[in-house]
């Protein structure tokens, strides 16, 4: 065993230690306290229902994250494009973002119903309400890029004598990037949650397989705790696998050049 | 107004901590006293939780209350209210309340996970809940549901057991306890009390026909319900209270009940008379209470063959994990003779 | 030989908005291939007077001209050099070079070869695939200078660009600067705090006074080109440098 590999086996150790005593107390209390089953389930007991009900988590998990990642580009996208337009000039920022705010500010449980009555039960609405819970932190940060680009590489292109569309291009965008990542990454932590709850408010289900959220409720009426357990864990892997994804893109497009991620010399 | 009871999306959040919290409900004495104030032979204090706010689907009781049906069998009855974040089961189940209401297919779903309950009495033969549509939408029984869209609470029993039953596709909407969507949309379907939503969704205009659920082949009691425990400890107590509850039921049926249904609008500002009606008219139409006469039905009653069927139904949609008698989920011991 | 000149200034002033005036009466005429430094304390002006011959401010007073037109329509004649560096954090050298080319619709082969040319010249031909964040202080000008020639501009105008860097590395690019300069010649404007950087570059030393910003001396260096770097250690410069110092210290009064 190499030095190295016993390093990171010991780094290890501490994250899977800490695991092993929180299994431990976990059925501790379960003992200690007589509790219930359906109230709370011993750990193997949330394993077998991943198991058991995994016909039914695995289409949920590819429901939600269905319309998780379609209402994430959905607010990547139109994020992007409405403030390249709010970025274009501060007059129209002014006129436009307190309408962005108000709509920000409308909570998701007011809009859903609208959702549903415009565009369906299902995926139409599911993705609404995801795309209307990520828009707003995609839009915040990337405008504050498209505005706070330096003003010294400004005057740089106006030297070259660079049309307004060259400076968007060949400038704002690039500067912006890492503020639209930020922002991109926000989105994508909030989408699963966001389809998680259009699922509860706008979901719809057939043969009894719905999304997370549809299963959450389902199995709570059904008091089938283990189940509602697993349908938890398998959301945060859902959730993981999202974020993890949406990172990875970060690191991806920044690792070059940018002072989060290279590595000063 | 909100229709049927139903554990609400607010509800989410685990209030299965109190279950943590094991109480013991010691059914606590009230001395009584006599007209002139003389104190009486002391009462037992018991509680009975309902599944919403006072309604006429709980008139029975507030009748044996209002009338005294429970002092004369010893007994002070307290009435809770329930309501959206409300869950009766776990109410009984830790001994906050000696009684709770619900359907017996829930009980039997949750005796199967491990809550100790048994049901004793039932208020009602049929269950009201129904399945309310618009006349246009075209659908007359059953089976023209099939590849409706349906708003339902998701994890019902109905559902697996109707697309079984009929050989029919369901898709789900999740409840959201509202009806603008069924005003909006000629074409919704949606689950509903019988003796509820359809007098409110007419009163808007709508032309609107209902399913009672019972006709569907899967018919749960409507039954109040206490935990094994309390059971075993006050069997005289769980006597009384179900004698005295199905006295009060027959006569809210039968008698007077213009006292009872003044106080449910005390209790529950929503309970107008003009709706009141509807909903007892509609009790009677369906003969939801007493059930049917010519099949030997009667105010209280529950039979085990019906409790057989409701578990081998339930059975077979996979619902239930362990397999269940009848016994480990009802105790005949505290019917009255005539409802038995 | 008279030509006319290329940069001409008449009676310039500039204030911004309502208030302290910044430049007053500012008169200068600058022939072809001149390097004129621009020498004062801190406050008089220098760094404006530069931006104004580049047209990236306007003059409040008196008139401008930059080969003959106003200097927003001569900007194909000139380059910036600013005082950072001013690279584009997520291009490569050759990305950041290349920009005034991409921006003037250069073809992509014609790019090349002049980026690869001009980086030749400042000696960054190994660091061309580099990120701006890999570079020093000083690789990261002669990247700037390199842009800056990448479009060969007849006027230079460059803000104490190597104010940030250390002498060896300051002496060094000055006098490849004036090599770049030598072969392919163009006309400059200097803005620096260094007196010793100023005399040893320019054709002719401006100091300005502060308060308002006027020009207070005019100093010629008559030392020929090419200019070595010994040339720093001969009693001439020793002596022009003295009294260029004398000069910039009677107007700070």
């Amino acid at each position: 065993m190499t030095p190295r590999v016993k390093q990171n086996l010991r780094s290890l150790a501490y994250p899977v230690g800490t695991g092993v005593a929180l299994l431990a107390l976990w059925y501790g209390l379960i003992a200690l306290f007589r509790v219930p089953g359906y109230v709370l389930p011993a750990p193997h007991q949330v394993l077998g229902a991943v198991w058991t009900e995994r016909g039914v988590l695995g289409p949920a998990a590819f429901i939600t994250a269905r319309g998780a990642f379609l209402g994430f580009l959905a607010a990547v996208g139109a994020g992007f494009l409405l403030s390249l337009a709010l970025g274009f000039s501060p007059r129209i920022k002014l006129s436009f973002y307190p309408y962005v705010l108000i709509l920000q500010m409308m909570p998701v449980t007011i809009l859903a119903p609208i959702f549903v009555l415009w565009l369906g039960q299902g995926l139409p609405s599911i993705v609404a309400i995801t795309f209307m819970i990520g828009f707003f932190p995609v839009v915040a940060n990337t405008t504050m890029g498209f505005l706070s680009v330096d003003r010294n590489l400004q005057e740089l292109f106006t030297v070259c004598q660079a049309t307004r569309i060259q400076e968007i291009r060949y400038l704002r965008i690039p500067a912006a990037m890492p503020y639209f990542l930020t922002g991109m990454k926000i989105a994508g932590t909030l989408a699963p949650i966001g389809a998680i709850v259009g699922d509860f408010l706008a979901g719809s289900a057939k043969d009894g397989v719905g999304g997370i959220g549809y299963m959450t409720i389902s199995y709570f009426s059904q008091l089938n705790t283990p189940a509602l357990f697993a349908t938890g864990m398998v959301a945060c892997v859902m959730g993981f696998i999202f974020v993890g994804g949406v990172n990875w893109l970060h690191w991806f497009l920044l690792r070059n050049w940018h002072e989060s991620i290279a590595k000063r010399e | 107004m909100r229709p049927f009871p139903r554990l609400s999306v607010a509800a989410v959040l685990p209030l299965l901590l109190p279950l943590f919290l094991g109480g013991c409900g010691k059914p606590e004495s009230t001395p009584a006293a006599d007209a002139a104030g003389r104190p009486g032979p002391t009462l037992t204090k018991v509680i009975l939780q309902t599944d919403w706010f006072a309604q006429p689907e709980h008139g029975g009781f507030y009748q044996a209350l209002v009338k005294g049906y429970y002092r004369d069998a010893g007994l002070d009855v307290e009435i809770d209210q329930g309501g959206p974040s409300v869950r009766p089961q776990e109410i009984v189940a830790t001994g906050r309340a000696s009684f709770a209401i619900g359907r017996s297919d829930d009980v039997i779903v949750f005796v199967s996970r491990g809550v100790p309950l048994v049901m004793v009495g039932a208020l009602m033969q049929r269950d009201p809940q129904a399945l309310m549509f618009h006349e246009e939408s075209g659908i007359r029984t059953f089976k023209d549901l099939d590849g409706r869209n349906l708003m339902a609470v998701p994890g019902s029993n109905f559902i697996p057991v109707l697309e079984r039953t009929f050989g029919i596709r369901l898709s789900i909407t999740p409840s959201d306890f509202g009806m603008s969507r069924f005003l909006a949309d000629n074409n919704f379907v949606q689950q509903c009390f019988i003796t509820n939503e359809p007098y409110y969704v007419r009163k808007q205009g709508a032309r609107v026909g209902t399913l009672l659920l019972s006709d569907s082949g899967f018919s749960p009691y409507r039954v109040w319900f206490t935990s094994r425990q309390y059971a075993r400890e006050h069997p005289a107590v769980v006597q009384a209270f179900t004698a005295a509850s199905i006295r009060g039921w027959r006569d809210y049926m039968e008698g007077d009940r213009t006292e009872t249904d003044r106080m449910i609008g005390v209790l529950n500002k929503q309970m107008l008379p003009d709706f009141i009606a509807f909903s007892v008219e509609a009790m009677r139409t369906h003969q939801l209470v007493a059930g049917d006469p010519a099949r030997g039905e009667t105010y209280g009653q529950i039979r085990p063959a019906r409790v057989q069927e409701l578990i081998e139904q339930l059975t077979a949609i996979g619902i239930l994990t362990q397999p269940l008698k009848v016994e480990d989920v009802f105790d005949p011991g505290f019917l009255p003779g005539e409802a038995r | 030989m008279s030509r006319p000149p290329v940069v001409q200034l008449e009676n310039v002033g500039k204030r911004f908005g309502s208030g302290p005036v910044v430049l007053d009466a500012v008169s200068l005429a600058v022939q072809p291939g001149e390097f004129v430094s621009l020498i004062g304390p801190s406050g008089c002006g220098k760094s404006t007077l530069l931006r104004l011959i580049a047209g990236l401010t306007e003059a409040t007073a008196g008139g401008l001209r930059v080969d003959g037109r106003v200097p927003r329509d001569a900007r194909n004649e000139m380059f910036f050099v600013f005082q950072d560096a001013n690279l584009m954090p997520w291009r490569r050298v050759v990305g950041n070079v290349e920009l005034p080319l991409i921006l003037r619709g250069e073809p992509p082969d014609r790019r090349t070869n002049r980026v690869r040319a001009m980086l030749g010249l400042v000696g960054l031909a190994d660091a061309a695939e580099k990120f701006p964040w890999q570079l020093s202080g000083g690789m990261k000008m002669r990247a700037s200078l390199a842009r800056a020639l990448s479009v060969a501009p007849r006027i230079l105008l460059l803000d104490e660009p190597f104010g940030a860097l250390d002498e060896i590395t300051r002496d060094k690019l000055n006098e490849d600067l004036l090599a770049i300069r030598d072969r392919d010649p163009f006309t400059a404007f200097f803005v620096t705090h260094s007196v010793s950087e100023a005399v040893f570059l320019s054709t002719r030393i401006m100091v300005l006074s502060a308060n308002p910003g006027r020009i207070a001396e005019e100093i010629d260096v008559p030392f020929p080109y090419p200019r070595r770097a010994e040339l720093r250690e001969s009693p001439e410069f020793l002596k022009l440098l003295a009294a260029t110092t004398h000069a910039l210290r009677a107007v700070r009064t």
